[in-house]
């Protein structure tokens, strides 16, 4: 085989990731789980912030907390499911709310998976990794 | 909700019937001029129960905290309970900004048998560092059993804990220790608090 047929093998790009959580801990803790797995993380404090975020700069997926200041996770969703630009965006909720009906209530805004806190570090890899398709690559 | 009277000056009429109307941007304009009114915390505790814009919330419940006092604290507390994410997180913040008044209500809902009320209750406390409020949350911290009110305590009591804070974070981390979040979160606490 010619060198001039052998197509070079260069690394997926990272998948950028915007975690959306108004608890620093929890978005420092988030930070440190998903990016020994090769993702960029980005954060806002709350639903406002997220969206300005989403709308500026180009993520493969959102992780949204529920109860935040100001906006909170579920209205966040049903902002982004009705701006064109990020409407296909996929979201990952984590909560700590557990009942049948948070969980139903998220996914009528259009939340793709929905996680019960504390999430471990394993899991997050797992799910983040899953919707963004950077598992398989 | 309360409905407008005939005996009642047409400015108030006016801006009780604006606060019921479809307009969010008139809704807010009325939620803003009914602090004027002497019986203004019945009328935003009212429509605080079902005011669905989250602009026209941020200002009853930024008018509720320029009232103050224990009837604002009061109007505030059962929505602690409520459905709505964006109502019961603005009511846990409010009730923080109020300060003192507050306390008593907070002194109820951190012992409440929902964990999720507990956890909202833990944001009252982060506007009084220092205080009582934060010996509350080390002693009830030592006998919680759901991991993410503990998470909640903590992540509190790393704002407003002192140099009493340590031990009883050591020892709900020597109680859990199987938990990698919590565990983050007392080590990142312990990390911002001053040094017993």
């Amino acid at each position: 085989m010619s060198e001039g047929n052998v197509t070079p093998i260069r690394p997926a790009p990272a998948k950028r990731l915007l975690v959306i959580d108004d608890a620093a801990l929890v978005r420092a803790y988030y930070r440190q789980a998903l990016e020994p797995g090769g993702f960029l993380v980005d954060e806002a404090f709350n639903g406002i912030e997220g969206l300005e975020k989403a709308l500026i700069s180009p993520y493969d997926l959102v992780v949204v907390d529920v109860n935040m200041p100001k906006m909170d996770g579920l209205t966040f969703v049903h902002r982004l499911r009705e701006t064109k630009e990020i409407a296909c965006l996929p979201v990952l909720m984590t909560s700590t709310l557990d009942r049948d009906r948070d969980i139903a209530a998220a996914r009528a805004a259009g939340v793709n998976l929905y996680l019960v806190k504390p999430v471990s570090e394993d899991d997050l890899r797992l799910f983040a990794g899953i919707m963004t398709g950077a598992v398989g690559e | 909700m309360r409905q407008p009277t005939a005996a009642e000056p047409a400015d108030r009429v006016a801006v009780l019937a604006a606060l019921d109307g479809a307009d969010p941007g008139a809704r807010r304009t009325a939620a803003r001029a009914c602090r004027a009114f002497p019986d203004s915390i019945e009328i935003i505790a009212g429509r605080l129960a079902v005011e669905t814009d989250p602009r026209v919330l941020e200002v009853l419940v930024l008018n509720l905290v320029a009232v103050g006092g224990p009837a604002a604290a009061a109007a505030l507390a059962p929505l602690l309970r409520s459905d709505d994410a964006g109502r019961r997180f603005a009511a846990a913040e409010a009730l923080k900004d109020l300060g003192p008044d507050a306390l008593p209500f907070f002194d109820v809902l951190i012992r409440d048998p929902d964990p999720q009320v507990r956890i909202l209750a833990a944001e009252i406390a982060r506007g009084h560092a220092g205080g009582a409020a934060a010996q509350t949350i080390e002693r009830l911290l030592a006998e919680e059993t759901e991991v993410n009110v503990c998470c909640a305590f903590v992540d509190v009591l790393a704002d407003i804990g002192t140099a009493d804070t340590p031990p009883a974070l050591r020892a709900l981390k020597a109680r859990m220790p199987g938990n990698a979040f919590l565990t983050f979160s007392v080590d990142a606490a312990l990390a911002q608090l001053p040094p017993d």
